[in-house]
């Protein structure tokens, strides 16, 4: 039997709020990419993948005391509430429980517009910039949700919240703990908007992964969770697995502080170290979820590394972020979260909006397949050449 | 879970990365707010890389320069950071507040991500191995610490762990409006790094065990640090010295419960070196490593001295609002 079950998943994100909402868009092949509504960028005519609630809206929702919190934290306690009690985890359980949070924004949102008022008006609003640091969101969110293990932030960009999970899946197996809740969140906000804008790496329009004519990506938002077990506490709880984290590796590229290098060096070892880890040899892959962000660099030097690692036989992949765009800090949980949806519902999901795919590496799938899936590769690439992996297996 | 610290680097408030410098004495620093002693980066990064850099980013590269070798090998890089790359993160924001419709420069937004110390220690020494940042307040390095831990426990070699944050005016600013100053407390900056290894080297120093753990009073402070040693066969008899997340000036209370279960041996304060900030504890153990292994420590920053040789020491931080980190270390 695997060593890490999973017993509980949660998620929001542009295609809902909640498993069920994501899952039926997923099928029905309906992205979450759309004009900006929320952001108030004056860079109005770039397609986000926003959460359609308010911040407001969204902490009634996750039943958070305050009433001004980030939208960081109102999205992962949203998102960590419902895998908690799909795990249905006791308080008993909860007060033990290690919890590993991963964010690239924290309270950013909230910050840059304090940071304006102190421009304009030399106004120093502290109290908001008390909850800036990237633990706020962990505490708050811990705090909530009367987890009361050890907290533990993880920062590495866009691989931040795989490797929330292979921290947590690594803590476990060495006896550190029992029970161990592991994702991120990241909100939409104009510092990372534009710092993305900076790099000329945005495609105004809707993105498209693996497209031989793509320019770039969409930012989104959202978060996800997973509780992740020991075999011994789910035997104790008798609670029922959903899926396993069999394998995880991360490596750094060592190229350049934001692009991947031409063959993809960190994301190959990456993959490598997830597949001796899991004891699994790359034909045993049925589904690559990949980053797939649609930018020209990743998608190439993924599908490199990609190459490098599967040889002539490259399994069924595709890259979700047309479905949520790319939400930084939390894709990694994500798209571990639309792995398993995949595991349970025995079916692959689109690359949408792939119309002429690369031609260097077989064609992502394009729409929704059904296909015979044990074990799925999830990559997710970040800058500072943080290149991780996750595998997950069905139970 | 146990390893070898086989070397170490800090730059802090004060001489402790250049010891052995011309005029590297002691500093009285006045104020609120101590800048890090910083060295000649030159030796340490390329030239041209320099002028760009954060202050952070270049403290975690000379300390990691002094520590690491050309044939070094990593198995693994950790990093602990309470608020990453201040510097970068204003530089970017005040470019966008300033208007978001211009050109956007985007230099300090690429720097501003808390992993650019280790991206760019992994970068620069051309590293392809597990590379991880952790920004958790005043856990970020324990954060780190653990992480590495494990990657010894999981049979891996040349584990790298460490710890920094750099000031900023504007932060400045906010801290003293929220009366982190208060009492005398003189806010820091700095970084140090760890190297541990599974192998013992000569001279090197053991970090037998660590824990961290949350207590509702002082009895239960108590019994957790009897819980400790018990747990390491250590009788208190056998520390030697201690090292105490607090200044001399201001020793706060568990501190000086951790003093109380020990005889009157020797006790350092090392936020009277590192000043506070949230990554000090990683100069904590840098102290403390210096302290095993060269038989000396700074003398002002001392709470109780004594003339004694010292073999195993008791390291304590608080790590959160109720949580508490021992550690505890031997000389090998």
């Amino acid at each position: 039997m695997a060593e890490v079950l999973i017993s509980g998943i949660g998620i929001v994100s542009s295609i809902g709020l909640g498993v069920d909402d994501n899952l039926a868009h997923l099928k029905s092949g309906e992205t979450g990419i759309a004009k900006q509504h929320f952001l108030k960028s004056e860079h109005s005519d770039y397609v986000l993948g926003e959460v359609k609630h308010t911040t407001k809206s969204l902490i009634e929702r996750s039943g958070l005391s305050e009433e001004d919190h980030s939208r960081t934290i109102a999205l992962g306690a949203l998102a960590a509430k419902e895998a908690v009690e799909m795990a249905d985890l006791s308080s008993a359980d909860l007060n033990t429980a290690v919890f590993i949070s991963a964010t690239t924004v924290a309270g950013m949102d909230r910050t840059e517009k304090a940071y304006e008022n102190y421009q304009d008006n030399g106004v120093v609003e502290s109290e908001v910039y008390r909850h800036h640091p990237c633990q706020d969101s962990t505490d708050t969110i811990a705090r909530h949700l009367q987890i009361g293990g050890l907290k533990f932030t993880i920062s590495t960009a866009c691989s931040s919240s795989a490797n929330a999970i292979m921290h947590g899946a690594r803590m476990i197996k060495s006896g550190l703990c029992d029970i161990a809740i592991v994702g991120g969140t990241d909100a939409m906000s104009l510092f990372t908007f534009n710092g993305f804008r900076s790099l000329q790496i945005l495609d105004q329009e809707w993105c498209r992964p693996f497209d031989i004519t793509r320019v770039g990506l969409n930012l989104g938002e959202g978060a996800a969770y997973l509780v992740l077990e020991s075999e011994a506490s789910i035997a104790r709880r008798q609670a029922k697995p959903i899926a396993s984290v069999s394998g995880y590796g991360n490596a750094n590229d060592a190229f350049h502080q934001t692009a991947s290098s031409p063959d993809g060096d960190g994301a190959t070892l990456a993959m490598q170290t997830a597949l001796n880890i899991a004891g699994l040899a790359p034909k045993d892959i049925d589904y690559v979820n990949a980053h797939g962000t649609a930018t020209l660099i990743n998608d190439s030097s993924e599908s490199n590394a990609l190459k490098r690692v599967f040889g002539a036989n490259i399994p069924l992949y595709s890259s979700t972020k047309a479905f949520t765009g790319h939400t930084l800090a939390a894709a990694g949980s994500i798209e571990a979260v639309f792995s398993i949806l995949s595991l349970q519902e025995q079916c692959v999901f689109p690359s949408l909006n792939c119309k002429q795919p690369i031609e260097d590496i077989e064609a992502p799938v394009r729409k929704v397949e059904s296909a015979s899936l044990i074990h799925i590769l999830s990559n997710s690439l970040g800058f500072g050449g943080n290149s991780s992996t996750i595998i997950l297996s069905k139970t | 879970m146990k390893a070898y610290i086989v070397n170490s680097a800090a730059i802090s408030a004060q001489h402790t990365f250049d010891p052995d410098a011309e005029g590297a004495e002691w500093i009285n620093h006045d104020g609120e707010f101590i800048s890090a002693v910083e060295p000649n980066y030159r030796s340490f990064i390329p030239p041209a890389l320099i002028r760009r850099m954060s202050r952070i980013v270049k403290m975690s590269l000379a300390c990691t320069g002094k520590i690491l070798n050309e044939n070094t090998k990593l198995d693994a890089i950790c990093v602990g950071t309470g608020l990453g790359c201040l510097r970068d993160s204003e530089k970017f924001l005040a470019q966008i507040c300033e208007s978001e419709t211009a050109m956007l420069s985007p230099t300090s937004f690429i720097q501003s991500t808390h992993n650019t110390m280790a991206g760019q220690i992994a970068l620069i020494g051309k590293f392809p191995c597990y590379n991880m940042t952790y920004a958790h307040g005043i856990s970020s390095f324990d954060n780190a610490l653990i992480d590495g831990l494990m990657h010894i426990s999981e049979g891996k070699d040349n584990v790298l762990v460490g710890g920094g944050d750099e000031q900023l005016a504007f932060v400045q600013t906010i801290q003293q409006d929220l009366n982190c100053t208060a009492g005398g407390t003189k806010i820091g900056e700095g970084a140090a790094f760890l190297m541990l290894s599974s192998i013992p080297t000569e001279n090197c120093v053991c970090l037998e065990d660590a824990t961290t753990f949350s207590v509702d009073s002082p009895n239960e402070f108590a019994a957790e640090i009897d819980t400790f040693l018990t747990k390491n066969n250590c009788d208190n008899s056998e520390i030697d010295g201690l090292v105490l997340g607090c200044s001399v000036q201001q020793v706060d209370s568990y501190s000086k419960q951790v003093m109380s279960a020990f005889d009157n041996i020797p006790a350092l304060a090392y936020k009277s070196i590192s000043g506070e900030f949230n990554t000090a504890i990683a100069i904590g153990m840098e102290r403390a490593v210096h302290w095993l292994k060269n038989q000396e420590t700074l003398a002002p920053a001392m709470i109780v001295s004594r003339d004694k040789e010292v073999k195993k020491l008791l390291v304590y931080t608080a790590s959160g609002e109720k949580t508490h980190s021992l550690y505890l270390l031997s000389k090998c």
